[in-house]
């Protein structure tokens, strides 16, 4: 009979998702299929902001096999040196990333290393609102800076009311919160709890004699569990890919946003990250993927297009107790698109040596993130420096901008 | 933030007050009521009766129940001009409006219990509004759709201040019960209205008066019982449209209307007592009676009990209330107040889980969702399709027993997937602007693993799914 419950649980589920999906207000952020854009006059370049949300690994992500302090620190978390896709005889990034090796070689992608947000706490939620609202501390603005930057942008007002900025994803994030009219578009499926998410349910569950034996019942039967874990990667790395299928979609339009925000969820490794294999590989294939995807789904737009992958913080330079990293302070950003000046990596290495690390434990800033927000709105957006100086990044002075980016 | 111990009860009432005999805490409330925990509860049993403000423009039964009558004289014209298929079609229109008025109801219900100033005061309405069930169908009953609510309001809300015989012969008079349970159709088998139309005796509301309502079903009475009762309540029933031609339509339309014709002659007995025959008041004599029976006061205070403390009825509570419900001769206020004061809830070592309903409104509640914020009414339009998913939407009970509040039932391992992929949902859509550990400390006493668990949440939103899909927002 197990075959007849499966069954059963499926069709309530199909039932829950169709009648979550056909309410207005559920999707009330979201914009009709029929949205059209009134052409952006001059703007052809399209500019795409990924948020990676729970910090992702830079160190695993582009590794510095060239420091020699790497492999002392990283033990069991190493990737091997053979296996990593060389960018120079530094640098090298996590062989699942292939596609983005392949457009740093065709000099459509920079690397941009040691870099972090004014932040320098580390909670998820404060340093994501750091980096979304572009001042110095948490939650003291309502408005995020893309969202600040859409009447510079100039079309609004003659755009039919619809927005030259666009969040794709389930909610619009804090970076394009504010006064200014932002579109969105979501998925109309309801989508299943993130793997992450189900397993630290499963753990608060544990604790509970009465929920927590039925809820693994339920996991069971829903091969929601780790059990199935290539099924549950697909499915993440699946619904990452229908936003960056759809964001193609609204940019390539040459009535389209200007400017699309993304989110990817999943990226707090705490524990067992893997090196060649495991939780962060999928997840970094999922990225890779989603960005190979975009850049085809673009076609010619891409040409015209920036791509910036930030998140909030980077994580510890030595693995933890639990055969993964906890959270840090410097990482990774990535730039990327038809209209970047790729091909090279962009930071001064703060090098690994225990007395070189931030607070003894976390890799140092070199660059503050707002000098890459800046320089993309000035170089590629053609905003105008006065502005960004003054409304979208105020107190931002010691952030230059970086010549030679876009 | 203060740290609470949390084997200090005192730091726990305000959450107990606010989660266990309320709706759920919104943030903020906290601050008002830990002063007074109990004070802020029985403060409340001073205004039970008014009407929230979202459910201050519906219009009451009895107009409902005239437009319906209106309806079904052009339903018959319409026979009579247009035939079969004008009639079809008409009557798909009527029951499409129908059923959007029945959603505006319970989306307008949803959204007086999210908003409730006084949320113990909306719990008890909805504690009643489940012991006296009505449950929407189709065919002659298809009105209900539009009076079920008015029926809660009317009926229940507005007898809370009073006593539990008042409250019974509302419930019991009330055009909704009376088409729910059929006595409108109930005749005397040998009242002329009954020879003549070859009518007779339909027990349903008589059994269930006995059963659900007041004794209980081993409250020691006998299918002679029930059947004496049939008969001292038959007449008992709604004047859905003009009789035509008589002049002698006692009552207004769209209200009760005893139906003198209709009623059974002669004395009956009712748990060895015999009432005379006296029209409309034989019935009533009789409720009043079974109103402070003993035995009612244990039922009632069984169902109070397992509803406010726990699944498995504790005696020594149920004791306290029914002795209560016994000094005080039924009052209500006195009932609710006793549950207000018993230890054995704030010693907190009892829990229920949250129906789908309870957790719906529990996280709009802690998410502030309201007309303003969201700046929608369709939010509460959503929530009460969701309550459909979970087989939860209010007055669609499928007996007159109501809904049970026993964890077993609602707590299977696929309901719980889907309370959880619920709550994930909202929070992605609606979360992002609530910072996880500071709600925490609103609306649940403290809790190391979970405050761990909001701290390393990767995300806002992952954090806000997390407090409101663990386990101590599941159980009140």
């Amino acid at each position: 009979m197990a075959k007849h419950k499966q069954s059963s649980i499926d069709h309530q589920r199909r039932r829950l998702v169709s009648s979550l999906a056909v309410t207005p207000a559920l999707g009330l952020f979201s914009s009709l299929p029929g949205l059209s854009f009134a052409a952006v006059d001059g703007g052809e370049q399209r500019f795409v902001l990924v948020i990676l949300r729970g910090a992702m690994d830079g160190l695993a992500a582009v590794a510095p096999y060239g420091d020699s302090e790497l492999a002392g620190l990283r033990g069991s978390l190493l990737t091997a040196e053979s296996e990593l896709l060389k960018l120079d005889s530094f640098f090298g990034l996590h062989p699942a990333l292939e596609n983005l090796h392949e457009m740093y070689q065709s000099s459509q992608a920079i690397i941009c290393h040691a870099v972090a947000s004014p932040y320098r706490e580390r909670s998820h939620f404060d340093g994501q609102n750091v980096l979304e609202i572009g001042l110095e501390q948490a939650d003291q603005s309502e408005s995020g800076w893309l969202n600040r930057c859409v009447p510079l942008l100039g079309k609004a007002g003659e755009n039919n009311g619809s927005s030259p900025a666009m969040a794709i994803g389930q909610a619009v994030p804090d970076v394009l919160q504010g006064e200014s009219e932002v579109a969105s578009w979501a998925p109309a499926i309801m989508p299943e709890p993130s793997v992450s998410t189900m397993q630290r349910l499963q753990q608060l569950y544990a604790q509970d004699a009465f929920l927590g034996v039925r809820l693994e019942q339920a996991l069971m039967a829903n091969q929601l569990a780790g059990r199935n874990e290539m099924m549950a990667n697909r499915r993440q790395g699946q619904s990452f890919g229908v936003l960056v299928d759809a964001a193609a979609a609204f940019l390539a339009d040459a009535s389209g946003p200007s400017i699309a925000v993304l989110e990817s969820n999943g990226w707090d490794t705490h524990a067992n990250q893997g090196a060649s294999q495991g939780q962060l590989v999928g997840k970094f294939r999922e990225l890779d993927r989603g960005l190979a995807r975009l850049k085809s789904g673009l076609e010619e737009t891409w040409n015209n297009t920036a791509v910036l992958v930030v998140t909030e913080f980077g994580r510890t330079v030595a693995v933890n107790g639990t055969q993964g990293t906890d959270h840090g302070t410097a990482g990774v950003a990535l730039l990327l698109g038809g209209s970047v000046k790729g091909g090279s990596i962009h930071g001064q290495w703060p090098g690994l040596a225990s007395a070189n690390l931030y607070q003894g434990r976390d890799l140092a800033p070199t660059t503050d993130m707002r000098s890459l927000f800046k320089t993309v709105l000035r170089d590629h957006l053609q905003l105008p420096q006065a502005n960004i100086e003054s409304e979208l990044f105020p107190d931002s002075a010691d952030a230059a901008f970086i010549a030679n980016l876009v | 933030m203060a740290a609470a111990n949390t084997s200090d009860l005192s730091e726990r009432a305000g959450y107990i007050a606010g989660n266990h005999f309320g709706l759920g805490l919104r943030p903020g409330e906290l601050r008002y009521i830990n002063s007074d925990p109990r004070g802020w509860l029985k403060s409340q049993l001073d205004n039970i009766e008014s009407l929230p403000e979202s459910l201050q423009a519906l219009p009451d039964s009895s107009s409902a129940l005239i437009a319906d009558g209106n309806w079904r004289r052009e339903r018959r014209d319409l026979m009579q001009q247009g035939g079969q298929a004008a009639v079809m079609e008409a009557q798909r229109d009527k029951n499409l409006t129908d059923n959007k008025i029945f959603q505006q109801h319970t989306s307008l219900r949803l959204q007086a219990a999210v908003d409730s100033r006084q949320a113990f005061a909306e719990r008890l309405l909805r504690f009643w509004s489940n012991h006296f069930t009505v449950a929407v169908s189709g065919g002659t009953k298809a009105v209900l759709r539009r009076i079920a609510l008015p029926y809660e309001n009317e009926a229940i809300r507005s007898k809370l201040g009073g006593d539990f015989e008042s409250l019974l012969l509302s419930v019991e008079q009330h055009p909704a019960m009376l088409i729910y349970l059929d006595n409108d159709l109930s005749f005397g088998p040998n009242s002329p209205a009954g020879r003549r139309r070859e009518r007779g005796l339909n027990e349903n509301l008589a059994r269930e008066v006995l059963e659900l309502h007041t004794l209980g079903v081993d409250g020691g009475y006998t299918q002679a019982d029930v059947t004496s009762l049939a008969k001292m309540i038959t007449g008992w029933t709604v004047m859905r449209q003009e009789l035509g031609g008589r002049g002698r339509n006692p009552g207004k339309l769209g209200e009760f209307r005893f139906l003198a014709p209709a009623h059974e002659p002669g004395q009956h007995s009712l748990l060895g007592k015999d009432y005379r025959a006296n029209g409309v008041r034989q019935g009533e004599a009789a409720l009043v009676d079974v109103a402070h029976h003993p035995a009612t006061a244990r039922h009632v205070a069984t169902r109070l009990v397992s509803h406010f403390v726990a699944d498995t009825p504790l005696v020594s509570a149920i004791d306290k209330i029914a002795t209560v419900f016994m000094e005080s001769e039924g009052s209500l206020p006195a009932l609710h107040a006793a549950l207000v004061d018993l230890d054995e809830i704030w010693q907190g070592e009892y829990r229920k889980l949250k129906t789908p309903e309870e957790l719906i409104i529990s996280t709009a509640r802690a998410m502030n969702l309201n007309t303003q914020n969201v700046g929608s009414t369709q939010v509460f339009n959503a929530m009460s399709n969701t309550l459909r998913v979970f087989n939860h939407l209010p007055f669609t009970a499928t007996s007159p027993a109501g809904w049970p509040d026993e964890a077993e039932h609602w707590g299977s391992p696929d309901a719980l997937v889907k309370r959880i992929e619920w709550v994930n949902q909202i929070t992605q859509n609606f979360g992002n602007r609530i910072n996880p550990e500071q709600l925490a400390a609103e609306i649940l006493p403290e809790n190391e693993s979970l405050q761990l668990a909001l701290r390393r949440a990767e995300s806002r939103s992952q954090g806000l799914a997390l407090l409101l899909a663990s386990p101590d927002f599941q159980w009140r």
